[in-house]
């Protein structure tokens, strides 16, 4: 996460640029994914069209192949910083559709500092800032163009052209809780001294307050969320489409969140442990939250924040009944529960999690609710309104009716024949039951069972209405080595992300990418992760997992009759192979595995991935 | 012995010949001339389409463990051409999953009520439970083991329109006919009695039973009477109060139904003996007013019917051993060949009888039949001329019928006598 970002107008032709105010073309290239996605967000709803790039390779890429109007650059980024991107991209000659380079940093003074971004960026805005500022310089960005005012705004290029600047964050990062003066915690006297977002005051339904926007953008840290209000779970979907915010614990002060909040301030108070169970539950998740890989923290995918999610809290995701919910039941997760349950199955057929049977509901072929009344109808007209009654079987004349057409006051007298009845088992007896509808007055042994659901009033007959089987998800090992390793524990890594990458790997890669670049000399990358590494650690102990290890990359280094530089790292390991053509190598590599571990006590199972320079432009 | 038989036979004198086949001339005589002359007078029906009627028409299946059959039988009211309004399902105690299949067939729509208790109750208790729960006009009674000719129901409530009418009895007619030389017996016999009998009854309102495998009663006629009565034969017993009340009854030739029959010696003297012990305890027990003059309920034409059931069927069964004896006292062996020659008539008159009851049954093939009724003389003119006068015997000396299984035993207990 860099402290900052420049926006810049670039030196460029503006008059090649087609341009509409109040629809832009953008680039936000920025590697905070919380600063993304507000960015994104805002940018959207108001009718520009948004790309982004997670670091300055990707953004050089984007705008070397897309054409954009304006390009929003972190100065600090992974591969490239933000004025080596603009410098690669003049460099290219590109002029002709260059976009309005803009850059924002929280470090204006060090920017300021550097004499080519003076020289190369006319504006500067700096984090955290207003977002109508944001609105406003994209704005006069396009009428810009068409005004011709560049020139003047590339002099005007300079501290004085900061169009705000907020006390940046001192806060050290990584250091989960961050105990900071907040005045927040006089508001909410219960809570320790911790940085949290509350509802509503902070995020309501209309999205985050503007202060709390800027907060984010700067790449302030929150320990927790905040519920002082009822709301409904589909309002804290903004946490989920937000950076990592849905990796943080729900606190719950209303009470009303049930099992959905992590914890329960109200319970908490009550229990008299004062402030402890607040700081040890911010404290697992800040610490199991180190835990989860990068790939599942910038990811979009909401599959792969749930995954995060539930990896946070016991890594299982176990329902509970609960009659507040449609479906009639709840899960420990901040979020409307059929789309837990959407996302959840998604996870188990993917291998990640393992599901196991928590119980059947009846659903609503309407609205899908399971808050149904169940009830024994009348066959006939569908009304609860049944009567029960005994047959009464009359021996001697044969007559048999409901005991209703025999009652006489207190006493049974047979309609047919008149005689009272005064012997049960002699002279009568009620050999069944009959059933008659209150509302149709129609009589049957049998009855239909119906539902009615208590949502939308839809009735559906008992033998037609779906079921669907609800299940209890725990993480599988494979899943929690997704959730540690990231994408490439699972096999589906298709890219090297360098920011993940070692420095030395990286400056082992671009010497071989120099070498392939000028002499055409191929080599690969082999990056190779062990999905079963938790699992076979259990079994075999962490010591007899590393030298099983530490020897099938000896044995596997050994099998190349290439040069070979290998960087070992805690997950994931990774081998340079010089002078080697990839897709010559894809074809053995499964069976140099195999080799590798044949000599091998234990097998470590490996996942292995080549890449070849095409591959590492990304 | 038959060509001496036929020597025998021809060389008698008017005098010795009514002495020596008097059985034949007293009980069985009259008999085949009344079928004679009522085949004389009889037009074979014309099948009739559906005809439009206003009635709405009530179909009552009350069976005691009938999981298999009813299902059959409900499928082929669901192929009529004149679809019943209504149809109710009684299961009666069954222990065999009748329930379920009364539920499934409820769920699927086939029926329009069920109803089934947990202790069996027999089948007028069945029956009358149902006909308080119809809705119909007209309540058509069919047993679970038979099924329906496709205008079975259109022709049985035709006789309705008639306002005296107030039960028809319909043509039951043997399924099973070739299961064996005792299920084809029977059909013959179905054939003679019912299809040609009862026709024969009707020309002189003289219908008794509308049987309870297949009949229809008129709701308010039905409930009029009090419905059926405990006990078995309740269809004659319930025939019987509804003629007693002033109610025609009437048999519809062209309303088939057919049914399995026992085709085992040893089940069919089972159901015959209930069927006799019922027959005469209900005439000569609990209708026995009938016979008398001075009772108030008497009536010629009631007294008719007792008189005919009485001399034909309970004295002819009583003198046929009385004679057998006498005739082999009198002649020695050479009774065997008497009664050889009583046989050979016998069988001409039964071919003749055959013919006029295929001629009177509409929409049936009993060419099959013919070689069998050789057969049939011997088997219902004397075998079972022994099988009811045992079963007369069981009734008059153990009051049987009170005691058969028909009938749960708690019934039998309070039952009038």
């Amino acid at each position: 996460m860099c402290m900052g970002c420049i926006l810049v107008l670039p030196v460029s032709d503006k008059s090649s640029r087609t341009r509409h105010v109040g629809q832009a073309k953008v680039l936000i290239a920025e590697d905070s994914a919380v600063t993304q996605d507000i960015l994104k967000m805002l940018l959207e709803a108001r009718g520009h069209e948004v790309r982004v790039a997670h670091d300055g390779g990707q953004a050089l890429k984007l705008l070397t192949s897309s054409s954009f109007d304006i390009a929003i650059l972190d100065f600090h980024m992974p591969i490239l910083n933000g004025i080596d991107v603009v410098r690669e991209f003049m460099a290219r000659d590109v002029r002709g559709h260059a976009p309005l380079f803009v850059a924002m940093t929280a470090d204006v003074e060090g920017l300021n500092a550097n004499e080519d971004c003076a020289t190369t960026f006319p504006k500067i805005l700096a984090k955290p800032f207003e977002f109508n500022d944001v609105f406003d310089l994209v704005d006069s960005c396009l009428i810009a163009g068409d005004e011709d005012h560049e020139a003047e705004e590339a002099e005007n290029a300079s501290a004085a052209d900061v169009i705000s600047i907020f006390r940046p964050d001192n806060t050290a990062e990584g250091t989960w809780p961050v105990v900071v003066p907040d005045n927040k915690a006089s508001r909410h006297p219960a809570l320790p001294d911790i940085r949290y977002l509350a509802w509503p005051d902070d995020f309501g339904p209309h999205g985050f307050a503007p202060a709390v926007s800027r907060q984010l953008i700067s790449g302030r840290k929150y320990d927790a969320i905040v519920i002082t209000e009822t709301c409904e779970f589909s309002d804290l979907e903004l946490l989920w489409r937000t950076g990592e915010l849905c990796l943080l614990p729900v606190l719950d002060q209303t009470g009303t969140f049930g099992p959905k909040a992590d914890l329960n301030l109200m319970q908490v108070s009550g229990s008299g442990a004062g402030q402890e169970p607040i700081v040890r539950c911010i404290d697992d998740f800040s610490f199991n939250r180190l835990k989860i890989h990068s790939d599942l923290i910038r990811s979009k995918d909401p599959a792969d924040k749930l995954i995060a999610r539930i990896y946070l809290r016991d890594r299982k995701l176990s329902p509970v009944h609960h009659g507040d919910s449609l479906l009639g039941l709840v899960h420990a997760i901040a979020l409307p529960d059929n789309k837990v349950i959407e996302l959840a199955e998604e996870l188990a057929r993917n291998g990640l999690l393992e599901r196991s049977f928590f119980d059947r509901f009846h659903s609503c072929p309407a609205c899908q609710s399971s808050r149904l009344n169940a009830r024994e109808e009348c066959i006939h007209c569908r009304s609860g309104h049944l009567e029960d009654s005994s047959l009464i079987h009359h021996f001697s004349c044969a007559h048999q009716a409901p005991e209703e057409a025999f009652k006489q006051g207190a006493d049974l007298v047979c309609p047919k024949c008149a005689h009272e009845l005064r012997h049960f088992g002699i002279e009568y007896d009620k050999p069944g039951n009959v059933i008659t509808c209150g509302s149709c007055k129609k009589a049957s042994s049998d009855v239909a069972i119906g539902f009615t659901c208590l949502d939308c009033m839809t009735h559906a007959d008992g033998d037609v209405i779906e079921t669907v089987d609800r299940h209890h998800y725990r993480m599988s090992e494979k899943g929690i080595a997704y959730v540690e390793q990231g994408q490439m524990a699972i096999g589906v890594q298709t890219n090297l992300r360098f920011a993940d990458l070692p420095l030395p790997l990286i400056v082992d890669i671009n010497k071989a990418a120099r070498t392939y670049n000028e002499d055409d000399i191929p080599f690969a990358v082999l990056s190779i992760s062990y999905p079963l590494r938790h699992k076979l650690t259990a079994e075999h102990g962490a010591r007899d997992f590393h030298l099983a290890r530490s020897q099938f990359l000896r044995e596997l280094r050994d099998d190349f009759e290439h040069h070979t530089k290998l960087h070992a790292g805690a997950d994931v390991d990774h081998i340079v192979i010089f002078d080697a053509v990839p897709d010559a190598l894809r074809q053995t590599l499964s069976e140099r595995i195999s080799t590798a571990q044949m000599t091998l006590k234990r097998k470590v199972m490996p996942a292995p991935a080549l890449f070849g320079p095409s591959d590492l432009s990304g | 012995m038959i060509g001496e038989a036929f020597d025998y036979l021809f060389s008698q004198s008017y005098s010795s010949f009514a002495a020596l086949f008097a059985c034949v001339i007293i009980f069985e005589l009259p008999r085949y001339f009344s079928t004679f002359a009522s085949a004389a007078l009889f037009e074979r029906p014309v099948p009739q389409r559906r005809l439009d009627d206003d009635w709405k028409v009530t179909v009552v299946i009350a069976g005691h463990n009938e999981a298999t059959s009813i299902p059959r039988c409900v499928a082929s009211l669901n192929e009529q051409s004149r679809l019943p309004d209504e149809i109710i399902v009684f299961s009666d105690g069954s222990v065999d999953g009748t329930e379920k299949i009364v539920k499934d067939l409820l769920t699927a729509g086939q029926i329009d009520q069920a109803f089934w208790t947990e202790l069996r109750g027999g089948k007028s208790a069945g029956f009358n439970t149902c006909c308080v729960m119809a809705t119909g006009d007209i309540i058509v009674n069919i047993d679970c083991d038979c099924s329906l000719d496709r205008d079975a129901i259109a022709n049985i409530i035709r006789p309705f329109s008639e306002r005296q009418v107030g039960g028809v009895s319909g043509n039951i007619q043997v399924r099973n006919r070739f299961a064996g030389f005792v299920a084809t017996m029977q059909a013959i016999e179905y054939l003679i009695s019912i299809s040609l009998g009862k026709q024969a009854a009707q020309m002189i309102d003289q219908v008794t039973c509308a049987s309870g495998g297949f009949s229809a009663f008129r709701k308010s006629a039905y409930d009029g009477v009090g419905g059926s009565d405990a006990g078995g034969g309740e269809d004659l017993d319930l025939t019987l109060r509804l003629r007693a009340a002033g109610w025609k009854i009437r048999f519809q030739a062209d309303s088939i139904c057919y049914t399995d029959v026992p085709d085992r010696l040893q089940a069919l003297i089972n159901q015959r003996f209930r069927w006799e012990r019922d027959a005469v305890s209900h005439r000569f027990r609990r209708h026995r007013h009938l016979l008398n003059p001075f009772d108030e309920r008497f009536d010629l034409a009631e007294a008719a019917h007792q008189f005919e059931f009485l001399i034909f069927n309970v004295v002819g069964a009583v003198l046929l051993p009385i004679y057998t004896i006498w005739l082999f006292s009198t002649y020695g062996w050479f009774a065997l060949t008497v009664l050889v020659a009583i046989q050979l008539a016998l069988v001409a008159l039964d071919v003749m009888t055959f013919l006029l009851a295929a001629h009177a049954t509409p929409y049936m093939s009993v060419r099959s039949l013919l070689p069998y009724v050789f057969g049939y003389s011997l088997f219902n003119g004397f075998f079972m001329r022994f099988v009811r006068l045992a079963a007369y015997l069981q009734e008059w000396i153990f009051q049987a019928s009170y005691h058969d299984a028909y009938v749960p035993e708690k019934v039998h207990k309070m039952r009038a006598r």
